[in-house]
């Protein structure tokens, strides 16, 4: 009978709380669990990253936040949920990344979703791109792999998360640096970095592009190995693994991984606030740095207004080097 | 044994207070709606699957696994008590069923059928702790080609759930195919079949689907047939040891024949209950008793039927085939909340999975508490006349469409699907391949592109690769015997109730 | 009144048929935007409703030329049919009027609509009926789900 009870109690209690108005909505907010969609599987970087804040903020504001995978359609499916079909009350968030925000902007010129569409709450995370492949693979070195490749483009097998993903713009860009048709090899769409990382410890393809953190679980397991980071100096979580410049192989930086969080364009701007000041007190916590320290994350933040011009920036970028290396339109 | 703690933290997760309220309300709720006269299984699962989706994934799914346990018992309890098999699983119920309800032993009746489901649902979980832990040890062998393989496979058990007709049953998996395209692409995200209408960019949605095509049309057809419930006395409800002593042997063969053919993807629980029953009136000293009220003829096909669908589980979490209609809108309620079934599964949610796994154990055992005791209010509620059930079924649906992404197309979208949903099962065009291939046709279109990304655009890639081959083979194999297993229960389904009916 | 259909599966054939007609003219749509997203590929968005199509439109034909077993399908009549109509105009008014009339007098009308047209009862039955539905639909979908269901212009 206790269930009961408590169901009359719980009932009682949320018509005193309707009772109560709307005015408050936002001042308790929130009051009930709020949906974190990632729009890749789960297991990614977007996923883990959406994992640690749910479970920092969950804690911090005694409501659940409920990470929800919704992958499909390089991003785009699960984006969309989130921005356009959802309702834009604060209760439903998303956890954005390059790939659904300005390299989409730079790969389509309509593309399905805009930077309007959107209100930013800030960068949580900024992680550069590793190159990896099974762990027993024959390559030895990045150089050795891009010589490979060089010589018989069309036996690549390699795995991305969509047409408009980091690992679609950081091969292009390697394929335009050491002279290989981009066309012959095969490039297979999976749907998030985990979908891709198990097919690469699974040996059904042979490359796969991801950020550090991504390729942290399955390294440590010992079923792949990362050949090369593209970064401008080797990184604290990898000091052996040398990066691509280092080997003589690609000049420069141009794509790097950040996840942040999004609302809905509609969302009341005091809800967005207060998430903006919450995720700046996270990223101060030595307990959260250390939980994403546990999982190779490097966590770099930015305010809502940065984030947005950090963004902005980044499609003029992506707009550039996507005309340049033929995968805009 | 990994596998064992693994279980223990699911039930540590599932028996904690508000998983098992959760538990608890939804086997009531299941049980409830699984009861109304109007309602089978499916529809119950259906219209009551949009109350879940409040609560936090987990304990959604434990009260998803007690509303599953909950609407087949109710099915059993109309089989029994009104002669109405809801579903053709519950046929040769109402065999010996009714016969015993009319004699006052209507309680008996039910209460064997709910022990047998516990002796069949215990099986089922321990069955699983030991089968899925090497599967998913093998996870990583499974490639874009594999999965293909694997979604044939799923293909064949069209066969089993089209009643008979293939030429049907694939007419309405094309429908669901279809329909399962309408949205965003896969690979480059480009919409489909959308107009240039922004709304449908988000595809057709689940609940929209399932309320649609089961409860609303399910109130035309319960309109049609004015059904009525008759009064029947109950005069023990708890079985007594003679009717016991004679149950068992009855159950464990039940059980026995449902729990082997349940582990074969696409079996079907409308096909072993025939097997079963058969068996036993076979195996009977006294055939002739069957059919006027042999324990045995509800002990055994009841026992079958939650043999398969708790064998079903296997071949539902591990591959992502659902043997059933209820099982194919569980399926659907599993992927909703993110988790996908498949070999992954235990390897990228395993704490998720073993949760689910011991919740529904523990929703098959608070079923068995809960309903000796209520079986009076289940009689009582049998009794709810259809002028009332009809319309609060239809509010319900209309209000459940609504809510899944509160929109007002997608109670368009299960208005017209209700329309469509009784126009074809009136003309006996079997739903459940349509609602299988809307689920599956994503993953389907996913797999092939990947596969074929891989090889270049060969085909060649499906049967050069051994596991790959071997699922393919596998699928055909199992699609020559599901044919002679549905002809032959079709055929029985014909002689018992001289109608046609969908397995 | 019973008899033996044979339209449904003309019905049947000729939708899929034109079904499957749709996917290929998407499929060919498609295919060029892909040409241009992601040069090169041999497969993409389009594939799938090519295959889909053509087996559409085969199976389609099928179901147009081969005879299927068919059903005995009785033909609704009388009060059924009466209580079959009605309530299926219930439930779209109810659809065209949720969004501006608000959920609250909504509901109300349909669910004592609902109750008029299949349960016959008298119109206070009816209406009190209708009453203690919407109050526990309300309870179920506003408070415990917690779902905004439309308010309209009463603002209820």
């Amino acid at each position: 009978m206790i269930t009961r009870l408590s169901l009359v109690m719980r009932m009682t209690v949320c018509v005193l709380l309707a009772g109560a108005g709307a005015a408050s909505a936002q001042a308790d907010y929130p009051n009930k669990p709020v949906e974190i969609v990632v729009p890749f599987t789960a297991g990614g970087g977007t996923d883990l990253i959406a994992r640690l804040v749910a479970d920092y903020l969950g804690k911090k504001w005694s409501q659940p936040l409920l990470v929800v995978n919704k992958p499909g359609g390089g991003g785009v499916i699960g984006a969309r949920a989130a921005l356009k079909e959802s309702r834009p009350d604060g209760y439903t968030a998303l956890m954005d990344i390059h790939t659904t925000s300005s390299m989409l902007m730079g790969a389509w010129k309509t593309p399905p979703l805009k930077l309007e569409d959107r209100k930013f709450a800030g960068r949580i995370v900024r992680d550069p791109m590793v190159f990896a492949v099974k762990a027993d693979a024959p390559w030895k070195t990045f150089k050795e792999l891009s010589d490979v490749v060089k010589a018989k483009p069309e036996e690549l097998v390699w795995s991305t998360v969509g047409p408009a993903g980091p690992s679609r713009y950081t091969a292009y860009d390697w394929f335009t640096q050491i002279g290989v048709d981009a066309v012959k090899t095969k490039m297979v769409i999976t749907e998030g970095a985990a979908d891709s990382m198990t097919k690469l410890a699974g040996g059904h393809v042979m490359l796969a592009i991801h950020s550090v953190a991504e390729a942290h679980a399955m390294t440590k397991a010992g079923k792949i190995r990362v050949l090369a980071v593209l970064s401008p100096s080797r990184v604290k979580f990898l000091p052996d693994v040398p990066t691509a410049e280092e080997q003589g192989v690609i000049k420069g930086v141009r794509v790097q991984w950040w996840a942040g969080v999004s609302f809905p364009a509609q969302t009341p701007d005091p809800i967005v606030k207060k998430w903006e000041s919450a995720i700046a007190e996270m990223v101060k916590d030595p307990q959260f740095l250390a939980a994403a320290e546990r999982i190779n994350m490097n966590i770099d933040f930015l305010n809502a207004a940065e984030t947005r011009a950090f963004v902005e920036k980044e499609v003029a970028g992506y707009t550039d080097m996507a005309t340049k290396i033929g995968i805009r339109r | 044994m990994d596998a064992l703690v693994a279980l223990g933290g699911g039930f540590a997760a599932a028996l904690s207070p508000m998983n098992l309220a959760m538990a608890v309300v939804g086997a009531l709720l299941g049980t409830l709606v699984g009861v109304l006269p109007g309602l089978g299984p499916t529809a119950a699962i259906a219209l009551l699957f949009p109350l879940t989706t409040v609560l936090a994934p987990v304990p959604a799914i434990i009260m998803l696994s007690g509303i599953y346990y909950g609407a087949m018992y109710g099915g059993s309890t109309t089989a029994i008590l009104l002669n109405i098999p809801g579903e053709v699983a519950s046929v040769p119920t109402c065999l010996d069923g009714y016969p015993l309800a009319q004699q006052g032993r209507g309680g008996v009746a039910l209460g064997v059928a709910a022990i047998g489901s516990f002796v069949a649902g215990t099986l089922g979980v321990i069955a699983l702790t030991f089968f899925a832990p090497p599967l998913a040890d093998r996870a990583l062998w499974f490639g874009p080609p594999e999965y293909f393989g694997l979604m044939v496979l799923a293909f064949t058990v069209i066969a089993s759930l089209s009643g008979g007709s293939l030429v049907r049953g694939f007419a309405m998996a094309m429908l669901g195919y279809f329909v399962s395209l309408i949205g965003l692409g896969p690979s480059t995200a480009e919409p489909r079949f959308t107009f240039g209408w922004e709304p449908l960019m988000g595809g057709v949605e689940f609940i929209a689907l399932v309320v649609g095509l089961f409860a609303i049309a399910e109130v035309f057809l319960g309109l049609e047939e004015a059904r009525v419930a008759i009064a029947t006395k109950l005069r023990n409800v708890f079985p007594r040891a003679a009717d016991l002593r004679q149950a068992l042997p009855a159950i464990l063969r039940g059980t026995g024949i449902g729990f082997v053919l349940g582990l074969l993807p696409g079996c079907a629980p409308g096909v072993t209950v025939f097997l079963a029953y058969d068996a036993e009136k076979k195996l009977a000293r006294e055939p002739e008793r069957f059919g006027r009220g042999a324990i045995e003829g509800v002990a055994a096909p009841e026992s079958a039927n939650n043999a398969t669908s708790s064998a079903g589980f296997i071949p539902l979490l591990a591959l992502g085939i659902p043997a059933s209609p209820p099982l194919a809108v569980l399926l659907g309620g599993l992927m909703v909340y993110g988790l996908q079934p498949g070999p992954l599964l235990f390897e990228r949610n395993a704490d998720f999975a073993w949760t689910v796994i011991a919740s529904f154990y523990v929703g098959n055992v608070i079923l068995l508490l809960l309903n000796l005791p209520l079986i009076g209010m289940w009689v009582w509620l049998t009794r709810i006349p259809y002028g009332i059930l009809g319309p609060v079924i239809l509010l319900l649906a209309f209000l459940g469409a609504y809510s899944a992404r509160n929109s007002m197309l997608d109670v368009g979208v299960s208005l017209v699907c209700g329309i469509a949903g009784y126009l074809l099962r009136k003309y006996q065009w079997p739903l459940a391949p349509l609602l299988l291939a809307y689920m599956l046709g994503p993953l389907l279109e996913k797999y092939l592109l990947q596969s074929l990304s891989m090889s270049g655009g060969s085909p060649l890639i499906f049967f050069q690769r051994g596991v790959a081959l071997a699922l393919l083979l596998g699928a055909a194999l199992l699609l020559v015997l599901s044919l002679v297993i549905v002809h032959y229960a079709s055929q029985r389904v014909r002689e018992t109730t001289a109608e046609e009916m969908a397995l | 009144m019973n008899f033996t259909a044979s339209g449904d599966r003309i019905v049947v054939g000729a939708l899929l048929v034109v079904l499957g007609t749709a996917a290929l003219l998407e499929a060919r749509r498609l295919h060029g935007l892909r040409e241009a997203m992601v040069a090169g590929a041999v497969v993409g968005d389009d594939t799938f409703p090519l295959i889909l199509g053509a087996a559409m439109v085969l199976l389609g034909l099928l179901c147009l030329i081969v005879r299927l077993p068919s059903a005995r399908v009785s033909v609704p009549a009388g009060a059924a049919r009466a209580q079959m109509l009605g309530s299926g105009a219930v439930l779209a008014a109810y659809w065209v009027i949720l969004p501006t009339v608000g959920y609250t007098l909504s509901t109300a009308l349909a669910a004592i609509a609902l109750y008029r047209s299949m349960g016959r009862y008298r119109w206070p039955v009816a209406v009190a009926a209708g009453a203690v539905t919407t109050v526990v639909l309300h309870l179920l979908f506003r408070i415990w789900l917690r779902q905004p269901l439309p308010a309209g212009w009463l603002g209820i």
